[in-house]
């Protein structure tokens, strides 16, 4: 019975859902409001205004970095959660599942771990750095970063996890998201001009390109060494070994 | 000054995010430093905040473009007559940060306190962002920061009664979540664009469609599951009477307005009085709720016996009187819906401050005597006169006897039921306010005249770094009672610009 009227109800949204969907302007047709109104702005002028030649990094960086400096945020606020409620990791009385595992792991496994290591993170920063040319930005870079962070430990177990990504460096290197952003935005501030602007009229004009870049590139390293550091954070929080 | 309180709006959301960010790295150094940086940060908040408040009486509304981008390119920033609610907000977070410092000693874990100040710091950013915001995804992330903290604040306790009551709240603030961001992609499918006003303005460019309909349903049951309106109240009671006592203070005085202020975002400056898309089912119908969970929060409250748990259902009958104040409206005129929409904002402001007084109140008792029975609570009075006289004062208020500040708003919602002919409106209010009343007694007959069920000792005063918070509020109770002119002042203009009419509306003159 219980079942049946939840049932009926999600039947009922579904049809909503799907009957607004059909109701929408036509997909791909050049007339819908979604490809005529801001849009055509951002695929012309974005390269020049915004001064990134991938256009998705010019537009969450620089017209909606606001929007994305509160995604960074709420990326900071999930690890704050997780250690709400978990607590952080305790390096003394820790004795993780993988170090307490019978099965030694394989030569080849840690061979390969060891191996590839380097060139993972060199990729996540490939990535990172790349972001205003191609696809890819800090949040991609970030979690390759936080994924390597997580192989190594995996693999090696948590005594030697912990001890290469120690938790007084974390604790900083958490919060840099926010931050980063917050310092590339205010500079603007001082010369008179509205937050998040990536420019600085009171300097040399001939300047002004580079400072552009030099703010973004702030702001993706910011984004992608504080989202690896979040991931791998919260990885080492969750991996608790059940109390007996 | 002109030039620097323009900032001021995006700078008091900005404050609190870096002031968040920072709090664990300031800890690191020092533990008690975290106590006293979130109260700078706080305070900080909240002189910006007064500056665009002042800026907003003396020059009219700020709109602030981020990077400089125009709207609807960028994203917009527009502090109005509704967004004063901040000043409440971050008013309100320097006292129950300043309350939090003893108190969290006796339910949190030591080394979760500079946690504990993150999430306060980052659940009144979402806070404030949200309601200064004029952008429709930038309205979202902002929720998501308030939720996500308002969610860990609960179970931060390490209590496995809050864990559950937690994941109760995440589960439906999920799907709500979920269905606000279903909304904002259908509209911008319509529009075009997420600019609120500018959304409104095309809104009206295109003849109606089905999916504008669905949005708005989509918008009123994912705020309506944010401020706890009745069918979709369950997860409140739990969760706010089993946080920590200053965290239930701002989820109750402060969160569950966020919901309301999306819905008047959403149905008065996006859809809009007068414009095409016909939404005055929807306000009815919401009316009607109200009037249910008006009487269903005051019935529930009647049979508690945990003090924290009456609030809480306190709260959710306190929700239906603001959504029955908001939803009384015409569609073709605008000045008939004036009274019940004072009425409405008006019991935001006061139901904020009444609420954190009884929470801080009740938190205050527990502190000291480990009880939150009432029938362990008995006797009270005598050996904590200030906190029992506060608590005293704000249970009248919230009764809504004339001369403290729950009268008022009362008062004008009934006025504007009347306007419209819904006299049921106007029973349904005045039964759950004997209600109030009823159980609102029980509580004082309790503390003051009952004997204790052994006799109290090694009971004093509370201390005072919780007094302080808690007799400001007491007393602010009683001021803005007295003085109902003061936030009539403010309350009249964001009335009238929601409303479409000039903000120097008067009604009959």
């Amino acid at each position: 019975m219980k079942k049946g009227v939840i049932i009926f109800a999600l039947f009922l949204l579904w049809v909503l859902l799907v009957a607004a969907v059909i109701a929408l302007p036509p997909m791909g047709s050049s007339e819908t409001p979604a490809y005529t109104h801001v849009v055509p702005r951002y695929l012309e002028k974005e390269v020049e205004e915004g001064g990134a030649n991938n256009i998705v990094t010019g537009i969450i960086l620089n017209y909606r970095g606001y929007d994305t400096m509160g995604e960074v945020t709420v990326i900071f606020t999930a690890l704050i959660c997780v250690l709400a409620v978990l607590g952080r990791e305790n390096i003394k009385r820790h004795t993780s599942k993988v170090e307490l595992s019978s099965v030694e792991k394989s030569v080849i496994v840690k061979s390969v771990v060891r191996l590839l290591a380097p060139f993972i993170i060199l990729f996540a920063l490939y990535i990172i750095l790349h972001g205003a040319e191609s696809p890819g930005g800090g949040f991609q870079g970030g979690a390759i970063l936080g994924a390597s962070v997580i192989v190594f430990t995996l693999t090696f177990g948590f005594t030697l996890g912990m001890k290469k990504f120690p938790l007084k460096y974390r604790t900083i290197l958490e919060s840099a998201g926010p931050l980063s952003f917050f310092i590339s935005g205010v500079v603007a501030l001082f010369c008179g001009l509205n937050f998040l602007t990536y420019m600085l009229p009171c300097i040399n004009h001939a300047y002004q390109d580079l400072v552009r870049h030099l703010l973004l590139l702030i702001i993706e390293i910011g984004i992608g060494i504080g989202g690896g550091t979040v991931i791998g954070s919260i990885f080492f929080a969750m991996e608790k070994v059940e109390k007996e | 000054m002109l030039e620097f309180s323009q900032h001021c709006p995006v700078l008091m959301t900005i404050t609190l995010l870096v002031g968040a960010a920072l709090t664990p790295i300031v800890s690191r150094f020092r533990k008690k430093l975290s106590f006293l940086w979130a109260m700078f940060i706080s305070l900080l908040s909240f002189f910006f905040c007064s500056c665009a408040t002042w800026r907003l009486y003396s020059e009219g509304p700020i709109s602030y473009w981020l990077s400089g981008w125009e709207p609807p390119y960028g994203i917009e920033v527009r502090f109005d007559y509704v967004s004063t609610i901040t000043f409440l907000m971050t008013g309100l977070g320097v006292l129950i940060i300043f309350y939090s410092r003893k108190y969290i000693e006796h339910e949190i874990n030591e080394d979760k306190f500079s946690l504990y100040y993150t999430l306060v710091l980052l659940l009144l950013c979402g806070m404030v962002g949200f309601s200064v915001t004029g952008d429709m995804f930038n309205l979202y992330v902002f929720l998501e920061i308030l939720s996500l903290s308002g969610y860990a604040l609960i179970a931060i306790t390490e209590e496995k009664l809050n864990a559950m009551a937690s994941f109760k709240y995440l589960v439906m603030g999920a799907i709500s979540s979920l269905s606000i961001l279903a909304g904002i992609a259908l509209l911008y499918n319509v529009t075009g664009t997420l600019n609120m006003a500018d959304m409104a303005l095309r809104l009206q460019q295109f003849p109606p469609i089905l999916t504008s309909y669905v949005a708005l349903v989509l918008f009123v049951v994912g705020f309506s599951v944010k401020a706890a309106m009745f069918p979709v109240h369950i997860w409140l009671p739990d969760a706010h009477a089993l946080a920590p006592s200053p965290v239930s203070a701002l989820l109750s005085g402060l969160v569950i307005k966020v919901g309301i202020v999306g819905m008047i975002r959403i149905l008065y400056t996006v859809y809009r009085l007068g414009g095409n898309i016909n939404f005055i089912p929807v306000t009815n119908f919401m009316g009607w709720l109200a009037a249910i969970t008006i009487l269903i929060g005051a019935f529930f409250a009647f049979f508690q016996d945990d003090i924290k748990m009456i609030f809480a259902y306190s709260s959710i009958s306190n929700i239906g009187y603001i959504v029955m104040g908001i939803s009384l409206v015409s569609f073709t005129q605008p000045e008939k819906g004036y009274l019940g929409m004072v009425g409405g904002l008006i019991h935001i402001f006061n139901h904020a401050i009444i609420k954190s007084t009884l929470f801080l109140c009740a938190g205050a008792l527990i502190y000291k005597t480990g009880f939150r029975k009432l029938s362990d609570l008995r006797g009270m009075g005598k050996k904590m006169p200030i906190t029992c006289g506060a608590l005293t004062i704000a249970s009248i208020s919230i009764a809504g006897i004339p001369p403290t500040s729950g009268f008022i708003c009362k008062w004008y919602i009934i006025l504007g039921a009347i306007e419209f002919g819904k006299w049921y409106f106007a029973a349904a209010l005045l039964i759950g306010t004997l209600l109030v009343f009823a159980y609102y007694i029980k509580i004082v007959n309790a503390i003051f005249f009952r004997e204790p069920n052994e006799p109290i000792t090694k009971v004093d005063e509370a201390p005072m770094s919780m007094l302080i918070p808690i007799v400001l509020l007491a007393i602010g109770c009683l001021v803005l009672g007295v003085f109902a002119y003061l936030p009539l002042a403010v309350i009249r203009p964001a009335a009238a610009t929601i409303l479409g009419l000039p903000s120097t509306y008067i009604p009959g003159g």
